[in-house]
């Protein structure tokens, strides 16, 4: 069964290679859930996978050149497979680092004697105090002033990426102010 | 987007063509190579000693390993250039066994006292040879770059830095031809370092410019 299955799959892509729109179609339907149950497999059901299912389907297809050989199909497809999901892995991790710290967070794990002694304003700069003065400032203009990137880059006469570095670096200097208790 | 529509896009898109065999793109890249590298030998001249060092079977030794270095990292650079590599991981090692064994022979001929001391041959700054090699390589990593980038390698770093070290052990033999100084101590400094030098740029560049392959 499974030797008969690599087969087509390997048939059908030369076949579409040779212009059969068909076949091509197939292939997809087969590899679908071939690819669903190999994202099922590292992701579990936690994160999108009918979005990434999608974007390894796109990139056999774009790829679909490179498969020009007699080797077996499903390596090449899983190895396509395994660099897009690596590249969505990183892509979610890098945008939950930068989302971790939010500020509605701190203020609801603070304890009760502060809240009640200070001001939210007042507690907001407490916090804001343990950074330096220059990411405070970037800090309190895009997360309480509401500027973007760019409007803070404009009026502190900084590069945009300098701006969201800075920024990335004091919510990292937050989060592990917050780890140790000191905030 | 819904899948059922998407596979139907595909199917009207059609497949692409598929790209010659791995081998059949590192042969073309090695004869644009071997042209590449008569052209400059013709543009540079020989040596003035050429003539005693091919009756020197350490030079030819030499000449021979570093061109089965670029030979060998030019086929292995073509396999990166696919997802799976071909099935054959292994190849991106065979280029490091030649250039390795070179490497200790010439430590060898330093720890046998036959060389300069290395403190010495770093006070030589000689950056001419550094930036002939990497003059040499420019154009043959640009156009496997070009190449590769036209697949979709998924080891980028790999095939980066397979495709630098073909093209700068190419441009260590066309300086061997032209450049007389056969010091070991020089040899690993100014020649072979220069070539790691190149490798590992081409790591890195093929790290950020093989994002933009056919899987982006």
């Amino acid at each position: 069964m499974e030797n008969s299955q690599q087969n087509s799959l390997e048939a059908l892509m030369h076949a579409a290679q040779r212009g059969d729109g068909v076949a091509y179609a197939e292939l997809f339907r087969q590899i679908t859930p071939l690819i669903k149950g190999f994202l099922y497999n590292r992701l579990g059901d936690g994160l999108d996978n009918e979005d990434i299912v999608q974007e390894v389907l796109f990139a056999v297809h774009k790829a679909s050149h490179t498969y020009n050989t007699d080797r077996q199909f499903k390596a090449w497809m899983f190895a396509i497979a395994d660099y897009k999901l690596k590249d969505y892995l990183r892509a979610h991790y890098r945008k939950a680092v930068l989302t971790k710290v939010d500020f509605a967070e701190i203020e609801h794990t603070l304890t009760d004697d502060v809240t009640e002694d200070y001001s939210p304003s007042e507690l907001l700069s407490e916090i804001l105090g343990v950074l330096p003065e220059k990411q405070q400032q970037i800090v309190r203009m895009m997360k309480i002033d509401g500027y973007s990137a760019e409007q803070v880059a404009k009026e502190m006469k900084m590069t945009t990426s300098a701006v969201k570095v800075s920024a990335h670096r004091a919510y990292k200097l937050l989060t592990l102010k917050k780890q140790a208790g000191e905030i | 987007m819904d899948t059922e529509a998407l596979i139907a896009r595909f199917a009207a898109e059609g497949a692409k063509k598929p790209l010659p065999h791995p081998l059949a793109i590192a042969g073309k890249w090695l004869a644009l190579l071997a042209v590449y590298f008569v052209v400059m030998t013709l543009v540079t001249g020989f040596r003035s000693d050429i003539a005693t060092k091919w009756a020197q079977p350490f030079y030819l030794m030499e000449l021979a390993g570093m061109l089965a270095t670029a030979i060998t990292a030019a086929i292995a650079a073509s396999f990166l250039a696919l997802p799976d590599v071909g099935g054959r991981s292994w190849l991106k090692f065979v280029p490091l066994i030649p250039i390795m064994i070179y490497g200790i022979l010439l430590m060898e001929s330093i720890a046998s006292g036959n060389a300069m001391p290395l403190i010495e041959c770093i006070q030589m700054q000689r950056y001419d040879c550094l930036l002939t090699i990497i003059f040499f390589s420019i154009a043959p990593a640009i156009f496997m770059f070009i190449t590769i980038q036209h697949a979709a390698p998924t080891r980028c770093c790999w095939a980066g830095s397979m495709a630098g070290l073909s093209a700068s052990s190419l441009g260590y033999v066309l300086l061997r031809l032209i450049d007389t100084d056969d010091n070991p101590s020089e040899l690993i400094i100014w020649h072979l370092i220069p070539v790691m030098l190149v490798t590992m740029v081409g790591m890195v560049a093929g790290k950020l410019y093989f994002r933009n392959s056919a899987l982006a």
